[in-house]
Protein backbone atom coordinates (compact mmCIF):
# COMPACT_ATOMS: atom_id res chain seq x y z
CA UNK A 1 0.00 0.00 0.00
CA UNK A 2 1.28 3.84 -0.75
CA UNK A 3 1.45 6.32 1.59
CA UNK A 4 -1.37 8.05 -0.55
CA UNK A 5 -3.07 4.93 -0.39
CA UNK A 6 -2.77 4.82 3.29
CA UNK A 7 -3.69 8.32 3.36
CA UNK A 8 -7.02 8.11 1.47
CA UNK A 9 -8.68 5.09 3.70
CA UNK A 10 -7.05 6.42 6.60
CA UNK A 11 -9.64 9.34 5.86
CA UNK A 12 -12.41 7.30 3.90
CA UNK A 13 -12.82 4.96 7.29
CA UNK A 14 -10.92 6.96 10.23
CA UNK A 15 -7.97 6.41 12.04
CA UNK A 16 -9.53 2.81 13.56
CA UNK A 17 -8.03 0.35 11.59
CA UNK A 18 -11.16 -1.73 12.60
CA UNK A 19 -13.09 0.32 10.51
CA UNK A 20 -11.26 -0.38 7.30
CA UNK A 21 -12.31 -2.72 4.47
CA UNK A 22 -10.21 -6.32 5.61
CA UNK A 23 -7.56 -6.30 2.52
CA UNK A 24 -7.10 -2.52 3.29
CA UNK A 25 -6.21 -2.89 6.68
CA UNK A 26 -3.80 -5.69 6.07
CA UNK A 27 -2.19 -3.35 3.66
CA UNK A 28 -2.07 -0.67 5.86
CA UNK A 29 -0.71 -2.56 8.91
CA UNK A 30 3.29 -2.00 7.86
CA UNK A 31 2.43 1.56 7.91
CA UNK A 32 0.76 2.15 10.98
CA UNK A 33 4.17 2.57 13.23
CA UNK A 34 5.84 5.00 11.30
CA UNK A 35 6.30 8.32 12.70
CA UNK A 36 4.02 10.28 10.07
CA UNK A 37 1.69 7.48 9.33
CA UNK A 38 1.27 7.74 13.59
CA UNK A 39 0.60 11.81 13.13
CA UNK A 40 -2.10 11.24 10.62
CA UNK A 41 -3.63 8.96 12.34
CA UNK A 42 -3.50 11.02 15.50
CA UNK A 43 -5.35 14.04 14.18
CA UNK A 44 -7.88 11.66 11.88
CA UNK A 45 -8.92 10.33 15.14
CA UNK A 46 -9.04 14.10 16.79
CA UNK A 47 -11.41 14.85 13.52
CA UNK A 48 -13.07 11.68 14.12
CA UNK A 49 -14.35 12.82 17.39
CA UNK A 50 -15.37 16.17 16.29
CA UNK A 51 -17.18 14.86 13.72
CA UNK A 52 -19.10 12.20 15.89
CA UNK A 53 -19.75 14.39 18.54
CA UNK A 54 -21.35 17.01 16.22
CA UNK A 55 -23.39 13.63 14.83
CA UNK A 56 -26.49 13.55 16.96
CA UNK A 57 -29.89 14.98 15.42
CA UNK A 58 -32.72 15.19 16.95
CA UNK A 59 -36.15 14.92 15.13
CA UNK A 60 -39.29 16.91 16.29
CA UNK A 61 -42.46 13.86 16.47
CA UNK A 62 -44.70 17.07 16.20
CA UNK A 63 -43.38 18.69 13.37
CA UNK A 64 -42.85 14.85 11.39
CA UNK A 65 -46.64 14.92 11.65
CA UNK A 66 -47.61 17.69 10.62
CA UNK A 67 -44.94 17.03 7.58
CA UNK A 68 -46.79 14.01 6.96
CA UNK A 69 -50.11 15.03 7.11
CA UNK A 70 -49.22 18.21 4.62
CA UNK A 71 -47.69 15.37 2.27
CA UNK A 72 -51.12 12.88 2.59
CA UNK A 73 -53.04 15.86 1.94
CA UNK A 74 -51.06 16.68 -1.30
CA UNK A 75 -51.41 13.26 -2.15
CA UNK A 76 -55.16 12.95 -1.82
CA UNK A 77 -55.80 16.38 -3.73
CA UNK A 78 -53.72 14.77 -6.64
CA UNK A 79 -55.57 11.65 -6.88
CA UNK A 80 -58.37 14.36 -7.86
CA UNK A 81 -56.68 15.20 -10.80
CA UNK A 82 -55.48 11.73 -11.93
CA UNK A 83 -56.09 10.72 -15.31
CA UNK A 84 -58.69 8.02 -14.47
CA UNK A 85 -60.59 10.10 -12.01
CA UNK A 86 -60.68 13.11 -14.22
CA UNK A 87 -61.92 10.58 -17.13
CA UNK A 88 -64.89 9.46 -15.04
CA UNK A 89 -65.81 13.27 -13.99
CA UNK A 90 -65.60 14.10 -17.85
CA UNK A 91 -68.14 11.09 -18.29
CA UNK A 92 -70.38 11.93 -15.22
CA UNK A 93 -70.32 16.15 -16.71
CA UNK A 94 -71.50 15.03 -20.19
CA UNK A 95 -73.87 12.75 -18.99
CA UNK A 96 -75.48 15.21 -16.93
CA UNK A 97 -75.55 17.41 -19.68
CA UNK A 98 -76.91 14.87 -22.01
CA UNK A 99 -79.88 14.47 -19.67
CA UNK A 100 -79.97 18.48 -19.44
CA UNK A 101 -79.98 18.83 -23.09
CA UNK A 102 -82.89 15.92 -23.49
CA UNK A 103 -84.96 17.02 -20.81
CA UNK A 104 -84.99 20.71 -21.72
CA UNK A 105 -86.09 19.61 -25.35
CA UNK A 106 -89.27 17.36 -24.21
CA UNK A 107 -90.34 19.81 -22.21
CA UNK A 108 -90.12 22.65 -24.84
CA UNK A 109 -91.85 19.89 -26.78
CA UNK A 110 -94.73 19.96 -24.32
CA UNK A 111 -94.50 23.77 -24.24
CA UNK A 112 -94.93 23.49 -27.89
CA UNK A 113 -97.54 21.50 -28.01
CA UNK A 114 -99.48 23.28 -25.09
CA UNK A 115 -99.84 26.21 -26.61
CA UNK A 116 -100.57 24.72 -30.04
CA UNK A 117 -103.35 22.69 -28.16
CA UNK A 118 -104.54 26.08 -26.39
CA UNK A 119 -104.39 27.95 -29.74
CA UNK A 120 -106.85 25.57 -31.53
CA UNK A 121 -109.13 25.32 -28.78
CA UNK A 122 -109.30 28.99 -28.37
CA UNK A 123 -109.55 29.03 -32.66
CA UNK A 124 -112.41 26.56 -32.93
CA UNK A 125 -114.41 27.36 -29.80
CA UNK A 126 -113.69 31.15 -31.40
CA UNK A 127 -115.60 29.88 -34.78
CA UNK A 128 -118.13 28.07 -32.99
CA UNK A 129 -119.08 30.71 -30.65
CA UNK A 130 -119.23 32.95 -33.79
CA UNK A 131 -120.89 30.21 -35.60
CA UNK A 132 -123.85 30.20 -32.22
CA UNK A 133 -124.13 33.98 -32.30
CA UNK A 134 -125.00 33.85 -36.18
CA UNK A 135 -127.56 31.28 -35.28
CA UNK A 136 -128.77 32.99 -32.29
CA UNK A 137 -129.79 36.13 -34.30
CA UNK A 138 -133.35 36.74 -35.20
CA UNK A 139 -134.40 36.28 -38.93
CA UNK A 140 -135.93 38.83 -40.60
CA UNK A 141 -138.73 37.87 -42.07
CA UNK A 142 -138.81 39.97 -45.54
CA UNK A 143 -141.83 42.04 -46.37
CA UNK B 1 -27.55 2.67 9.75
CA UNK B 2 -29.08 0.42 7.17
CA UNK B 3 -31.76 1.11 4.33
CA UNK B 4 -35.41 0.75 5.45
CA UNK B 5 -36.14 -3.10 6.06
CA UNK B 6 -38.72 -4.29 3.95
CA UNK B 7 -38.95 -7.10 1.15
CA UNK B 8 -39.03 -6.72 -2.37
CA UNK B 9 -41.80 -8.22 -3.23
CA UNK B 10 -43.65 -6.03 -0.11
CA UNK B 11 -41.94 -3.07 -1.26
CA UNK B 12 -43.46 -3.35 -5.31
CA UNK B 13 -47.26 -4.61 -3.04
CA UNK B 14 -46.65 -1.19 -1.74
CA UNK B 15 -46.07 0.97 -4.45
CA UNK B 16 -48.28 -0.82 -6.54
CA UNK B 17 -51.62 0.11 -4.00
CA UNK B 18 -50.07 3.52 -3.50
CA UNK B 19 -50.27 3.72 -7.68
CA UNK B 20 -53.70 2.86 -7.44
CA UNK B 21 -54.71 5.52 -4.94
CA UNK B 22 -54.66 3.49 -2.03
CA UNK B 23 -54.13 6.18 0.90
CA UNK B 24 -53.36 3.43 3.60
CA UNK B 25 -50.42 2.04 1.65
CA UNK B 26 -49.36 5.81 0.76
CA UNK B 27 -49.79 6.72 5.03
CA UNK B 28 -47.33 3.77 5.69
CA UNK B 29 -45.03 4.61 3.39
CA UNK B 30 -44.69 7.82 4.67
CA UNK B 31 -44.03 6.41 8.37
CA UNK B 32 -41.45 4.15 7.05
CA UNK B 33 -39.60 6.60 5.08
CA UNK B 34 -40.22 10.53 6.26
CA UNK B 35 -38.15 10.36 9.39
CA UNK B 36 -34.70 9.56 7.64
CA UNK B 37 -35.85 11.82 5.12
CA UNK B 38 -36.24 14.87 7.57
CA UNK B 39 -32.72 13.78 8.90
CA UNK B 40 -30.85 13.77 5.93
CA UNK B 41 -33.09 16.95 4.64
CA UNK B 42 -32.39 19.02 8.34
CA UNK B 43 -28.49 17.96 8.41
CA UNK B 44 -28.26 19.13 4.32
CA UNK B 45 -30.13 22.47 4.83
CA UNK B 46 -30.02 22.66 8.84
CA UNK B 47 -33.10 24.34 8.69
CA UNK B 48 -36.43 23.19 9.87
CA UNK B 49 -39.06 24.64 7.50
CA UNK B 50 -36.55 24.40 4.81
CA UNK B 51 -36.37 20.64 5.43
CA UNK B 52 -39.63 20.20 5.71
CA UNK B 53 -40.68 22.16 2.53
CA UNK B 54 -37.50 19.53 0.56
CA UNK B 55 -39.55 16.52 1.92
CA UNK B 56 -42.50 17.19 0.94
CA UNK B 57 -41.39 18.42 -2.18
CA UNK B 58 -39.33 14.95 -3.00
CA UNK B 59 -42.52 12.75 -1.35
CA UNK B 60 -44.49 14.24 -3.76
CA UNK B 61 -41.86 13.50 -6.85
CA UNK B 62 -41.53 10.23 -5.65
CA UNK B 63 -45.04 9.42 -5.98
CA UNK B 64 -45.26 11.14 -9.69
CA UNK B 65 -42.57 9.17 -11.00
CA UNK B 66 -43.37 6.36 -8.83
CA UNK B 67 -44.54 4.39 -12.00
CA UNK B 68 -40.56 5.21 -13.28
CA UNK B 69 -39.17 3.31 -10.45
CA UNK B 70 -36.91 -0.48 -11.73
CA UNK B 71 -38.07 -2.58 -8.84
CA UNK B 72 -33.85 -3.69 -9.28
CA UNK B 73 -33.26 -0.97 -7.56
CA UNK B 74 -34.56 -0.45 -3.72
CA UNK B 75 -36.62 1.95 -3.66
CA UNK B 76 -35.03 3.75 -0.52
CA UNK B 77 -31.91 3.88 -2.93
CA UNK B 78 -33.98 5.75 -5.07
CA UNK B 79 -35.86 7.90 -3.04
CA UNK B 80 -32.86 9.13 -1.40
CA UNK B 81 -31.44 9.76 -4.97
CA UNK B 82 -34.97 11.97 -5.50
CA UNK B 83 -34.41 13.95 -2.01
CA UNK B 84 -30.56 14.28 -2.49
CA UNK B 85 -31.70 16.06 -5.68
CA UNK B 86 -34.03 18.28 -4.42
CA UNK B 87 -32.07 19.13 -1.79
CA UNK B 88 -29.13 19.98 -3.84
CA UNK B 89 -31.43 22.17 -5.63
CA UNK B 90 -32.97 23.81 -2.95
CA UNK B 91 -28.97 24.47 -1.34
CA UNK B 92 -28.86 26.70 -4.67
CA UNK B 93 -31.27 28.96 -3.68
CA UNK B 94 -29.88 31.98 -1.56
CA UNK B 95 -32.52 32.02 0.46
CA UNK B 96 -31.62 29.38 3.01
CA UNK B 97 -30.53 30.93 6.61
CA UNK B 98 -29.02 28.82 8.85
CA UNK B 99 -30.30 28.61 12.23
CA UNK B 100 -27.39 28.21 15.15
CA UNK B 101 -28.16 27.48 18.87
CA UNK B 102 -28.29 30.62 20.52
CA UNK B 103 -27.30 31.52 24.25
CA UNK B 104 -26.39 34.42 26.39
CA UNK B 105 -23.29 35.37 26.65
CA UNK B 106 -24.38 37.39 29.64
CA UNK B 107 -25.06 34.47 31.87
CA UNK B 108 -23.34 33.28 34.95
CA UNK B 109 -23.08 29.32 34.47
CA UNK B 110 -21.18 26.66 36.01
CA UNK B 111 -18.12 23.80 34.89
CA UNK B 112 -20.99 22.02 33.45
CA UNK B 113 -23.03 25.01 31.30
CA UNK B 114 -19.69 25.95 30.34
CA UNK B 115 -18.57 22.55 28.91
CA UNK B 116 -22.08 22.92 27.24
CA UNK B 117 -21.14 26.17 25.45
CA UNK B 118 -18.05 24.79 24.33
CA UNK B 119 -19.63 21.77 22.87
CA UNK B 120 -22.53 23.28 21.23
CA UNK B 121 -19.79 26.09 19.91
CA UNK B 122 -17.56 22.79 18.63
CA UNK B 123 -21.03 21.38 16.90
CA UNK B 124 -21.93 24.73 15.29
CA UNK B 125 -18.25 25.16 13.76
CA UNK B 126 -18.51 22.04 12.96
CA UNK B 127 -22.11 22.34 11.47
CA UNK B 128 -20.23 25.38 9.68
CA UNK B 129 -17.30 23.84 8.22
CA UNK B 130 -19.59 20.94 6.61
CA UNK B 131 -22.30 23.68 4.89
CA UNK B 132 -19.25 25.05 3.41
CA UNK B 133 -18.19 22.30 1.60
CA UNK B 134 -19.33 21.91 -2.49
CA UNK B 135 -22.98 20.61 -2.26
CA UNK B 136 -21.97 17.33 -3.49
CA UNK B 137 -19.24 17.06 -1.15
CA UNK B 138 -21.51 17.56 1.45
CA UNK B 139 -24.46 14.98 0.45
CA UNK B 140 -21.86 12.30 0.17
CA UNK B 141 -20.43 13.16 3.54
CA UNK B 142 -23.47 13.04 5.40
CA UNK B 143 -24.84 9.51 3.42
CA UNK B 144 -21.54 8.09 4.14
CA UNK B 145 -20.39 9.88 7.64
CA UNK B 146 -23.63 10.39 9.50
CA UNK B 147 -26.36 7.98 7.85
CA UNK B 148 -23.69 5.28 7.33
CA UNK B 149 -23.87 4.52 4.08
CA UNK B 150 -21.63 2.45 2.04
CA UNK B 151 -19.64 4.01 -0.54
CA UNK B 152 -21.67 1.47 -3.29
CA UNK B 153 -25.22 2.70 -1.37
CA UNK B 154 -23.64 6.35 -1.72
CA UNK B 155 -22.75 5.74 -5.42
CA UNK B 156 -26.04 4.41 -6.02
CA UNK B 157 -27.95 7.41 -4.59
CA UNK B 158 -25.97 10.07 -5.98
CA UNK B 159 -25.94 8.39 -9.54
CA UNK B 160 -22.41 8.65 -9.66
CA UNK B 161 -19.44 6.06 -9.48
CA UNK B 162 -18.03 4.87 -6.22
CA UNK B 163 -14.45 5.80 -7.12
CA UNK B 164 -16.01 9.46 -7.74
CA UNK B 165 -17.36 8.94 -4.29
CA UNK B 166 -14.53 8.12 -3.28
CA UNK B 167 -12.59 11.13 -4.57
CA UNK B 168 -15.47 13.50 -3.22
CA UNK B 169 -14.89 11.98 0.10
CA UNK B 170 -12.03 12.10 0.28
CA UNK B 171 -11.76 15.89 -0.53
CA UNK B 172 -15.03 16.57 1.87
CA UNK B 173 -13.11 15.15 4.85
CA UNK B 174 -9.41 17.06 4.04
CA UNK B 175 -11.19 20.11 4.07
CA UNK B 176 -12.83 19.82 6.84
CA UNK B 177 -9.24 18.55 8.81
CA UNK B 178 -8.09 22.11 7.47
CA UNK B 179 -11.06 23.72 8.73
CA UNK B 180 -12.10 22.55 11.74
CA UNK B 181 -8.13 21.39 13.22
CA UNK B 182 -6.97 24.80 12.54
CA UNK B 183 -9.83 26.34 14.44
CA UNK B 184 -10.00 23.65 16.93
CA UNK B 185 -6.73 24.91 18.92
CA UNK B 186 -8.98 27.00 21.63
CA UNK B 187 -11.75 23.56 22.64
CA UNK B 188 -9.21 20.92 22.14
CA UNK B 189 -5.92 22.33 23.69
CA UNK B 190 -3.92 19.03 22.81
CA UNK B 191 -5.02 20.08 19.10
CA UNK B 192 -2.50 22.35 19.27
CA UNK B 193 0.05 20.21 20.16
CA UNK B 194 -0.88 17.67 17.33
CA UNK B 195 1.48 17.11 13.92
CA UNK B 196 -0.74 18.05 11.49
CA UNK B 197 1.24 16.15 8.42
CA UNK B 198 -1.17 16.71 6.08
CA UNK B 199 -2.52 19.81 7.04
CA UNK B 200 -3.07 22.23 3.81
CA UNK B 201 -3.35 19.66 1.47
CA UNK B 202 -5.56 18.88 -0.97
Amino acid sequence: MTEEDFEKYLVLYGADLSKWPADRAALAHDMINQPWARAQMSEMAQLDDMLIGAGDISLDDVRLKVTKATILEDYEAAQLFKPKTLIGSGLAVAASMLMAVMLSMNSSASVAEGWENDYTDFAFGFVVDEQLEVLQQPVEESE
Amino acid sequence: MTLVSISGEAERAMVRRVLEGDAAAFSRLMDMHTPWMMRVALRMLRDEAEAEEVVQEAFLKVWRSMRSWQPSARLSTWMYRILVNTTIDRTRKPQIQVIGEEYDDGQTIGDDGQRQLEANDLKQRVWQAIDDLPVRQKAAFILFQYEGHSLKEVAEMMDSSEKAIESLLVRAKKGLQVALLSKAADYVPEAAKMPTAVKGKG
